[in-house]
């Protein structure tokens, strides 16, 4: 069979347990497989366990056994249980992805069954809801559920958009009605038309992505601190407590911009490499762990940390702290998009980054006018711009 | 058991063994008429059991091999040989 390299769930679940939402996730992938082999052939999968599942090096899932039956004469299958067989054991494999322990076996007689323990007994982390889902999956004295779409409703699954990897399947089944061999003259028109469509939509997609990168490119040569030449000093100028205060303040800005300043050019640098696929995810979670996440997270702890007297220049420096906060959070929440392989996620992830670029803006202007007010700058006195 | 260098079927050529369990053991292969790594995997069965054995696990490789799923790894080939049951 195909040679699949990366780590079964059980390894990376072993090296650090993964959160609800992420487990939640490959449920829906999980699902979606029983729902394609239930639904067109005449086998079930008895077996989904974290040691059979691979999570590969660019974070796609792939099932190695499913343990798989085939359906006796009159759509049966082999055991007592209510719950489906494929059910069952995606909530074996739940169960044991989220406490860590294999899913006891629990037979239909109670009397025979090892005692049930409630998911969120063993990890307190994980929900009611999601409790009650697995539960009703593993334990057969529970209510089962009576089709898969049960359960995505239960995990909390239902309407979600199709991960990335599976619409790039569809649209290669869809590609394929374009064959002229398949296409009968009425319908050549009809396809035609969509073409036209759909090319013109790339074209406004490519010219949005091009004025992006250009704004990109033009905030990036500006960056989130202050850059250009300084403003020179008014010739009457003399220092009173509020410009003291604001240069003070830059001072202490650039004491810690090494932090900020290896953190973006880090991001900016595989953000640029993963969009002309130069780089795998792993390559960008290897980044984001090592370099972005942690340089920016003391570069946020220190702009925490500093007591601004003037409360103008601290209401200023207040935008300063939620952009830098939404920028982490937005770091943070790519790294887990790309645990997840969750298109969705990331594009969340950019939301928050775009919205802590917004308020570093802010802060840019809010500076430049509080240097105006208080004339501070000249070109003998360095005062560090970053 | 298999050895780094068997030939199975004249074309999968055995590298390395994987992983090893009670009921099945993995192996890294050559494809050598594809030229391509695959994945192999040995599944003994008794003298006693042979038959009934190799219908049913023949069978089901067959079902697998008609079940195409993005999350699932192409099954290519299914066999049996005098040494092995693959």
């Amino acid at each position: 069979m195909e040679l699949v390299e990366g780590s079964t769930l059980k390894e990376v679940a072993s090296l650090e347990q993964p959160d609800e939402a992420h487990v939640v996730r490959w449920a829906g992938e999980l699902l979606r497989l029983i729902d394609h082999v239930s639904g067109r052939s005449s086998v079930v999968i008895r077996e989904l366990r974290p040691v059979n599942i691979i999570l590969t090096d660019d974070s796609q899932l792939k099932v190695m056994d499913i343990g798989m039956s085939r359906l006796l004469r009159g759509g049966t299958i082999p055991g007592k249980s209510k719950t489906r067989p494929e059910l069952r054991a995606l909530g074996g494999c739940l169960y044991e992805l989220l406490t860590q322990i294999p899913a006891p076996e629990l037979s239909d007689r109670p009397i025979a069954g090892e005692l049930f323990r409630r998911v969120n007994l063993v990890n307190p982390d994980v929900s009611e809801e999601i409790a009650d889902a697995v539960e009703r999956m593993v334990d057969p004295l529970s209510e089962p559920f009576k089709s898969s779409e049960e359960v995505k409703l239960n995990l909390g699954l239902a309407g979600q958009p199709i991960p990335k990897r599976e619409k790039k399947e569809k649209a290669r089944k869809k590609e394929e009605l374009f064959d002229p061999e398949r296409i009968d003259p009425a319908e050549e028109k009809a396809a035609l038309r969509t073409l036209i469509i759909v090319v013109s939509l790339v074209a406004v997609f490519l010219f949005g992505i091009i004025l992006w990168e250009k704004n990109k490119h033009s905030l990036d040569k500006q960056g989130p601190l202050l850059t250009g030449p300084p403003a020179p000093r008014p010739k009457n100028f003399k220092w009173t407590p509020a410009s003291r205060a604001l240069k003070e303040y830059l001072d202490d800005l650039g004491g810690y911009a090494w932090y900020e300043r290896t953190a973006l050019n880090a991001h900016t640098l595989i953000s640029r490499k993963h969009h002309v696929q130069a780089a795998t995810n792993t390559d960008f979670m290897k980044q984001l762990s090592n370099k972005v996440i942690p340089n920016y997270q003391k570069f946020y702890d220190n702009l925490r940390s500093i007591v601004i007297p003037n409360d103008e220049i601290r209401k200023v420096h207040d935008e300063y702290v939620t952009g830098a906060r939404l920028l982490l959070t937005g770091y943070r929440e790519q790294r887990k998009a790309l645990v997840a392989n969750s298109v969705t996620d990331l594009d969340r992830a950019n939301v928050y980054i775009s919205q802590g670029n917004l308020h570093i803006g802010l802060w840019v202007q809010g500076v430049r006018n509080l240097e105006k007010k208080y004339g501070v700058y000249d070109t003998e006195e360095e005062t560090t711009r970053h | 058991m298999l050895s780094p260098g068997d030939v199975l079927e004249n074309r999968f050529e055995i590298e390395d063994v994987i992983r090893r369990t009670e009921a099945f053991t993995l192996y890294r292969a050559n494809d050598r008429d594809k030229k391509r790594a695959v994945l192999l995997r040995e599944m003994p069965v008794t003298a006693r059991e042979r038959d009934k054995a190799v219908k049913q696990f023949l069978a089901e490789a067959q079902a697998r091999m008609n079940v195409k799923h993005v999350l699932l790894p192409e099954v290519y080939a299914a066999f049996t040989s005098d040494t092995c049951t693959s």
